[in-house]
C-alpha cells in the first residue's frame, strides 16, 4: 500500500486569523479508495480540506502531509493542483467575465491536459449530459449567479474533466436535495476508477450510501479521534456523535484504519 | 521621399509596441506656440472660408480666457508655447496605399491598418500629425450617399450639411480645450449617412500622431439621419518621446431620429501624450447612442463622453473600460442629459490601477425639471491591483423630475483573494489567474468590440499585466 | 453695512469683546482669532466652491442676526417645550438646555456625576476641564471654514460631556438647542470627550418655534472618542421653516472606538450639514444614518465625510431623504481611504424619494482610494412612489394621503431601523407621520414662548 499514491497526513496542525483549528491529525487515504471525514460542525473538517489544498490563510504550525511521497506544505495551490490534488469546494466562488469554457481550457492547459478544441468541446458535452448541467452553461460565467445545485454539478464537471489522482469534497452533498445528490454522487463514482483517492466530507450520511467508503474518519475538535469501516457513518446517523466521542475522544482509537 | 523608419529603443517603450517613429517627412508646419497669426496661417493653408477663419480667431480669444480647469488631473505639465499646432505630413490626400509616402505607409502596415481595412471594414481613414494622408470607403456605400471624409473636406464639398452641425453640439466656448480644437482644428473624420442607411459593418479612422512636440486636434463631426445605422471606430497610437505631446479633439455627433450611432475608441496612445478630448453627442426622438470608450494609454487622458437624449424613448449607452499603470492618470467618465421624457441611459465603467497609476471615474446624470418617464442606471467598478495604485469616483446626480428611476452603485476593491485561490486551485499559477481575472473583468467591454479589437485588447492588456504579480 | 448702525447685540465685533471678556485668556484669544478668521474668509460660493455650486446661500446676512438678545427673553417656554421632548424621547436622561442666553436647564445629571462624568455648560468646561475642551476644540480649527470660524468666535452655554475612562454612563443625556425671535442668532454647541472605554448615549435636539421671523443657526459638535469607547448620538433638526441651519458634527475615532450616529432633518429654510467621521485609530467604527424630510421650499443640504486614515477601519453611511413641493436635497459624499488604511470597508447608500414635481434631489458619492485590501461601494438611487403600490393600499380603503404617509414611512423604515435609542427612533417617526400630513417641522409649539 505504500509504495501507491496516497495522501499521508502525520500531526498536522494549523490555525486561521490566529485560532488553532487543527491540532494533530494522523490521516492516510490511499489510491483507488473512498474515505469520510465526518465531525460535528467546527471540528475543523473544511479547515483540512482548505489546509491540504494550501490556501493562503491557513497557516500551518506543525506537522506533515505528503502526497505520493512528495511534502505537500511548501508548495503553492496551483503546484498542489498539479501533482494531481482537487478540491470540490463547499461554496465555489464566482468569477464574473471569465467564461466556462475559456476557464476550463486555461485549467487543462496548466495542467499539461491540453485537448484538440473538438475532443475538448466532445468531452465537455458528454460530461455536460451525464450531470445534467445546461448546455447553455458553457458561455455563462464561472459560478456567477448559479444556484447552489449548479455550482456542486460545475465542481463536478471539473472533476471529471481534469482527472485528478484525489479529490476532496468539501460538504458537496450540502444543501442538494435527493435527486441533485444522485446525480452528483453518481458522478463522483463514474469518474473515480482505480487510480483516484477521494476524501469525503461530510455531515450527511447519505452520500456515503452512493459512495461506499472504505473507511471513515471522525474529525473532533482538530483531530481524527475515530475511524471505522462504513458501519461508523451508520451509527453516527442512528445515533448521533455523542456516544463515539464520549467513549473515543481524545483516545484517537483506530479500527481498522489501513 | 523614400524614408527608412526609425525605431528608438527608448526605455520607455519597452512594454509599448508602437513607440517607435518615422523621421520628420512634413511638408509644411506652423511655427511653434500659438497666435492669431498661427491660427490664420492654418486657415490660408486650408483655403477656407472666411466663416471658419473667423470661427477659428473667436475660438482662440475663448481658449486665452478661460482658465485651466482645477478639477481633476494636473495639467501644469503643458507648456502651449513648446507645441507645434499644425504640422503637413504630405501634399496630398490619398485613396490607394501605394500613393501614400513609403515611410508613413510603412507605419501604418506595422499598425495593421491596411490589412484590417481588406479584412473588416467598410471604410477607412487615416490621419498622420495633422493631415489626413489616406481614405478610401466601399464603393457601394458611397452610392448610397454615405459621406466618409476627414473634416477639411466636409468642410470644402459639403458646405450645406457642415455648416448647418458644425459647432452646435459644442461651442468653441464650451471649454478650454474645446475652444482649443476650435481655434487650431485638422483633419478628424466627417461621417453622413442618409435617411435609412445602414452601414453594416465598422468605418475606422486611425489617428498616429508622429512628430515630436506635436499637437494633434482633429475634430469629427458624424451625422446620422433618421432610421440610419454607422459604427465608427478610433484608434490612436503615437511614438514615445521624451517630451510630452497634447492630443485634444472635438467629437460632434447628431443621431436624428431613430438613428443608431455606435462610436468606439481604443485609445493608446504612448505614456507622453495630454489626451484632453470633449466628445458629445444629441440624441433625437428614438435615437440610439453608443460610446464604447476603452483607455489604456496616454500620460493623462480627461474625456467624458456625453449624450443629450433631446427626443422621447432616446437612448444612451456608455461602456468604458480603462487602465492605468505606472505614471498614468486616466480621468474619465460620461454624462447623460435627460431632456425629454421616457429616455433611457446605462451606464458601466471599468477600471483598473496599476504600478502607482490613477484611474477615476467621473460622471454626470441629470434629469431635466419636464422629463418624465426617466430610467438611468450607472455601474462603477474599479480594481486596485497594488498599494502604491489609486482610484476615484466622482459622480453627480441633478434630478429635477419626480417620474425617475435612477441607480448609480460603485465599488473599488481588489482581486479578491478567493477567486484567485479557485483559480489556483485548478493549477493557474497566481499570475494566470490573476490575468484571467482581469480580462473577465473588462470582458463587458471586451463583449462589445468587433472581434479583432477584442483581441488586440486582450494582448494588450496582456503586455500592461506582465510582472504584476511577484 | 455700517458699524455704527449694527442692532445692539448682532454678531459683530461687539459681541466678540463680550464673549472673550468673559472666557479664560486662551479662549478669549482663541475667539478673537476666529473672529478675524472670519472676516477674513469670503462667504462660500456656488461659482468658487465646489461643495457648495448647489447651494445658495446668497440670502444669508449674518451680521443682521442677534446673538445676545439682552436681558429679555429668558426663554423659559423654550426649555420647557423641549424639556417635554426629552421627556417623550428619553425620560430617565440627564437635561442641558442652552438658547442664546446660554445654559438655562441642567437636570437629572446626578447619577452621572456620582460616576465621575462631567456634564456641564462648555463655557463652564472651559474653566474646570480645560485641557479636554482645548483638546476637542483642535479637531475644529479656528479658520476651518467661513461658518466654523463663526462658531468658534461666538458660540455661548453650550453642552459638555466628559466621561472618565472605563465609564459607562448611568443615564442617556439630552442636549437642547433652542431659540426664538426674528432674527435671533443661536451658535448650538455640544463637545462630548469619552476617555478610553467610556461609554455613553447623547441626544441633540435642536427646535424653534414656527413663523417667529427669520433666524440663523450655526451649530457645531465634536465628539472624541478614545480608545475603545462608544458613543450613540442622535441628533434631530427642527428649526422653524424660516431659519438658516450650517453645522459641523465631526466625529474623531481613535483606536477600536465606534460611533453610532443617527440624524433626523426636518426643519429650517436652507441646511448645509456636514458629518465628519474621521477614523484615526485602527479597528475604529463608525455607522452613520439620516433620515431627511423637505417640503415646501426647503433646501436641505447634507455633506460626508467618511476619512479611513488607519488600518482595518469601517464606515458606513446611509441617507433617506423624501423631497415634497419645490424642496430640494443635495447630498454630498467623500470616502477617502489613506495608503496606510489597509483592511477598510466603506460604504455610503443614498436614497431619494420624489414625491412632486418641482421636487429635487442630487447626490454626489465620492471614493477617493488610496489602499488596495479594501471594500468600498457607494449607491445613489431616486425614485417616486410606485403608483401599484399606492393603488394596493387605496384598494384597502386608505385615502391617497395616508397610502402616501404609509409608503414614507415604509421608506423610511429601514433608516429608523437604525437608530442606536428606540425612543428616539419612535419620536421621529412620529414627526415624521406628523410633517408627511402636512403639519409644521418646527421642534416647538409658538405660545407662551419668548
Amino acid at each position: 500500500m505504500s509504495d501507491s499514491a496516497r495522501l499521508v497526513v502525520e500531526g498536522l496542525r494549523a490555525r486561521v486569523e490566529g485560532k488553532e483549528i487543527l491540532n494533530g491529525v494522523d490521516l492516510v487515504v490511499p489510491t483507488g479508495e473512498v474515505h469520510a471525514l465526518m465531525g460535528p460542525n467546527g471540528s475543523g473538517k473544511s479547515t483540512l480540506a482548505y489546509t491540504l489544498l494550501g490556501h493562503p490563510n491557513y497557516e500551518v504550525t506543525g506537522g506533515s502531509a505528503s502526497f505520493d511521497g512528495t511534502d505537500l506544505l511548501p508548495l503553492a495551490a496551483d503546484e498542489r493542483a498539479r501533482l494531481g490534488m482537487f478540491l470540490c469546494f463547499q461554496y465555489p466562488t464566482s468569477i464574473p467575465g471569465v467564461s466556462v469554457v475559456n476557464f476550463l481550457r486555461a485549467a487543462l492547459k496548466a495542467q499539461g491536459k491540453e485537448m484538440p478544441a473538438r475532443e475538448f468541446l466532445r468531452t465537455l458535452s458528454a460530461v455536460m449530459g451525464e450531470l445534467k448541467i445546461d448546455e447553455s452553461f458553457r458561455s455563462r460565467y464561472i459560478n456567477d449567479g448559479f444556484s447552489g445545485g449548479e455550482k456542486k454539478r460545475m465542481e463536478i464537471l471539473q472533476l471529471a474533466l481534469l482527472r485528478p489522482r484525489l479529490a476532496v469534497l468539501d460538504e458537496t452533498d450540502s444543501g442538494l436535495d435527493v435527486d441533485a445528490l444522485r446525480t452528483v454522487a453518481e458522478g463522483v463514482d463514474r469518474v473515480r476508477g482505480t487510480d483516484m483517492g477521494v476524501l469525503v466530507i461530510t455531515h450527511y450520511p447519505r452520500i456515503l450510501e452512493y459512495l461506499r467508503p472504505d473507511a471513515v474518519h471522525v474529525l473532533h475538535r482538530g483531530r481524527v479521534v475515530v475511524s471505522g469501516g462504513h458501519d461508523l457513518a451508520r451509527r453516527i446517523e442512528a445515533d448521533g456523535y455523542d456516544p463515539i466521542l464520549g467513549a473515543g475522544a481524545g483516545t484517537a482509537a483506530r479500527e481498522g484504519n489501513p | 521621399m523614400t524614408m527608412a523608419v526609425t525605431v528608438e529603443a527608448h526605455e520607455l517603450t519597452k512594454d509599448y509596441k508602437f513607440g517607435f517613429h518615422d523621421i520628420d517627412v512634413s511638408v509644411f508646419r506652423t511655427e511653434k506656440g500659438l497666435s492669431p497669426e498661427v491660427v490664420a496661417a492654418i486657415s490660408a493653408h486650408k483655403n477656407e472660408p472666411e466663416w471658419m477663419l473667423k470661427f477659428r480667431l473667436k475660438a482662440l480669444s475663448h481658449f486665452r480666457k478661460r482658465v485651466m480647469p482645477s478639477w481633476g488631473a494636473d495639467l501644469s505639465g503643458i507648456d502651449f508655447d513648446n507645441i507645434y499646432y499644425y504640422v503637413k505630413p504630405t501634399e496630398e490626400q490619398s485613396r490607394s496605399w501605394d500613393d501614400v509616402p513609403d515611410s508613413i505607409r510603412q507605419t501604418f502596415d506595422r499598425l495593421g491598418i491596411p490589412e484590417a481595412e481588406r479584412k473588416f471594414l467598410a471604410g477607412v481613414s487615416a490621419q498622420y500629425d495633422s493631415e489626413v494622408v489616406y481614405h478610401s470607403i466601399r464603393e457601394d456605400l458611397d452610392k448610397l450617399g454615405v459621406l466618409f471624409g476627414d473634416c477639411d473636406t466636409g468642410l470644402r464639398d459639403h458646405p450645406e450639411i457642415f455648416r448647418k452641425y458644425f459647432g452646435t453640439v459644442i461651442p468653441a466656448n464650451d471649454n478650454k480645450f474645446a475652444a482649443l480644437n476650435s481655434a487650431v482644428w485638422s483633419g478628424g473624420s466627417f461621417v453622413y449617412v442618409p435617411k435609412g442607411v445602414r452601414v453594416d459593418i465598422p468605418l475606422q479612422a486611425y489617428f498616429r500622431i508622429n512628430s515630436d512636440n506635436m499637437g494633434q486636434f482633429e475634430r469629427t463631426l458624424i451625422i446620422a439621419e433618421e432610421g440610419s445605422y454607422v459604427h465608427y471606430i478610433e484608434g490612436c497610437t503615437a511614438p514615445t518621446y521624451s517630451s510630452d505631446s497634447l492630443h485634444s479633439a472635438v467629437v460632434e455627433i447628431i443621431a436624428h431620429k431613430d438613428a443608431h450611432v455606435r462610436y468606439t475608441t481604443i485609445q493608446n496612445w504612448s505614456n507622453n501624450v495630454y489626451n484632453l478630448v470633449t466628445k458629445r453627442a444629441v440624441a433625437y426622438e428614438g435615437a440610439r447612442v453608443e460610446w464604447i470608450d476603452g483607455n489604456l494609454g496616454s500620460k493623462l487622458t480627461m474625456k467624458y463622453p456625453s449624450i443629450y437624449l433631446m427626443g422621447e424613448h432616446a437612448h444612451g449607452e456608455v461602456l468604458s473600460a480603462a487602465f492605468a499603470g505606472e505614471g498614468q492618470h486616466q480621468d474619465a467618465g460620461s454624462k447623460c442629459i435627460h431632456v425629454a421624457s421616457n429616455t433611457t441611459s446605462n451606464v458601466v465603467s471599468r477600471s483598473i490601477s496599476k504600478g502607482g497609476g490613477r484611474t477615476s471615474y467621473r460622471g454626470h446624470i441629470k434629469v431635466h425639471e419636464k422629463a418624465t418617464g426617466v430610467r438611468s442606471s450607472v455601474r462603477c467598478d474599479a480594481l486596485l491591483l497594488d498599494e502604491e495604485s489609486q482610484s476615484d469616483t466622482y459622480p453627480y446626480m441633478d434630478i429635477d423630475s419626480p417620474d425617475v428611476s435612477i441607480g448609480h452603485e460603485a465599488t473599488v476593491s481588489k482581486i479578491g483573494d478567493e477567486q484567485i485561490f479557485y483559480l489556483m486551485s485548478r493549477g493557474l499559477s497566481e499570475s494566470d489567474a490573476t490575468a484571467l481575472i482581469v480580462n473577465g473583468f473588462f470582458e463587458p467591454f471586451v463583449k462589445e468590440l468587433p472581434m479583432e479589437y477584442a483581441v488586440e485588447l486582450n494582448r494588450l492588456l496582456a503586455v500592461q499585466m506582465e510582472g504584476s504579480v511577484g | 453695512m455700517a458699524t455704527q448702525l449694527q442692532t445692539p447685540g448682532a454678531i459683530g465685533p461687539e459681541a466678540v469683546t463680550t464673549r472673550a471678556a468673559n472666557a479664560p485668556a486662551w479662549l478669549a484669544e482663541r475667539r478673537r482669532a476666529a473672529w478675524e478668521a472670519y472676516t477674513a474668509l469670503p462667504m462660500p460660493d456656488r461659482t468658487r466652491d465646489e461643495d457648495w455650486r448647489r447651494t445658495d446661500i446668497r440670502g444669508l446676512e449674518p451680521d443682521e442676526y442677534v446673538v445676545d438678545p439682552g436681558p429679555t427673553g429668558h426663554g423659559a417656554g423654550l426649555v420647557e417645550a423641549m424639556r417635554e421632548m426629552r421627556d417623550r424621547i428619553a425620560p430617565d436622561a440627564a437635561f442641558v438646555a442652552s438658547t442664546r442666553n446660554g445654559v438655562r436647564a441642567l437636570e437629572g445629571a446626578e447619577a452621572l456625576r456620582a460616576q465621575g462624568v462631567t456634564v456641564c455648560s462648555l463655557e463652564d468646561a472651559a474653566v474646570h476641564d480645560e485641557a479636554a475642551v482645548r483638546r476637542a476644540l483642535a479637531h475644529v480649527p479656528v479658520d476651518g471654514s467661513k461658518f466654523t470660524a463663526l462658531w468658534n468666535a461666538l458660540w455661548r452655554g453650550g453642552c459638555f460631556v466628559h466621561v472618565p475612562t472605563g465609564v459607562e454612563a448611568a443615564v442617556p443625556i439630552v442636549a437642547a438647542h433652542s431659540a426664538a425671535g426674528d432674527h435671533a442668532a443661536i451658535l448650538p454647541a455640544t463637545v462630548v470627550v469619552l476617555e478610553a472605554g467610556a461609554s455613553l448615549t447623547l441626544v441633540e435636539l435642536e427646535a424653534s418655534p414656527a413663523a417667529q421671523g427669520t433666524m440663523l443657526s450655526d451649530a457645531v459638535s465634536i465628539l472624541h472618542l478614545g480608545e475603545g469607547s462608544r458613543l450613540d448620538h442622535c441628533l434631530l433638526q427642527r428649526w422653524s421653516a424660516s431659519t438658516w441651519h450650517l453645522a459641523t458634527h465631526r466625529g474623531v475615532l481613535e483606536r477600536d472606538s465606534r460611533l453610532r450616529f443617527f440624524a433626523a432633518t426636518f426643519g429650517s429654510r436652507l441646511q448645509k450639514v456636514y458629518w465628519d467621521a474621521l477614523l484615526e485609530g485602527q479597528g475604529a467604527d463608525a455607522t452613520l444614518t439620516g433620515v431627511c424630510f423637505g417640503g415646501g421650499d426647503q433646501h436641505l443640504d447634507h455633506q460626508s465625510l467618511q476619512a479611513h486614515r488607519a488600518p482595518a477601519t469601517r464606515s458606513d453611511l446611509l441617507l433617506k431623504v423624501a423631497v415634497r413641493d419645490r424642496a430640494q436635497s443635495v447630498y454630498g459624499g467623500l470616502i477617502t481611504v489613506d495608503r496606510a488604511a489597509q483592511r477598510t470597508d466603506g460604504y455610503v447608500q443614498n436614497r431619494n424619494l420624489m414625491l412632486s414635481r418641482g421636487a429635487r434631489a442630487s447626490g454626489i458619492p465620492m471614493l477617493e482610494i488610496k489602499a488596495n485590501d479594501v471594500r468600498c461601494s457607494h449607491g445613489v438611487t431616486a425614485g417616486h412612489i410606485d403608483t401599484e403600490q399606492r393603488f394596493y393600499l387605496q384598494s384597502r380603503g386608505v385615502d391617497p394621503e395616508a397610502a402616501d404617509r404609509l409608503i414614507v414611512r415604509g421608506f423610511m423604515q429601514d433608516a429608523l431601523d437604525r437608530s442606536p435609542h428606540a425612543g428616539f427612533a419612535e419620536f421621529v417617526g412620529g414627526v415624521l407621520d406628523e410633517v408627511v400630513a402636512g403639519h409644521s417641522a418646527a421642534g416647538v409649539e409658538a405660545e407662551g414662548l419668548s
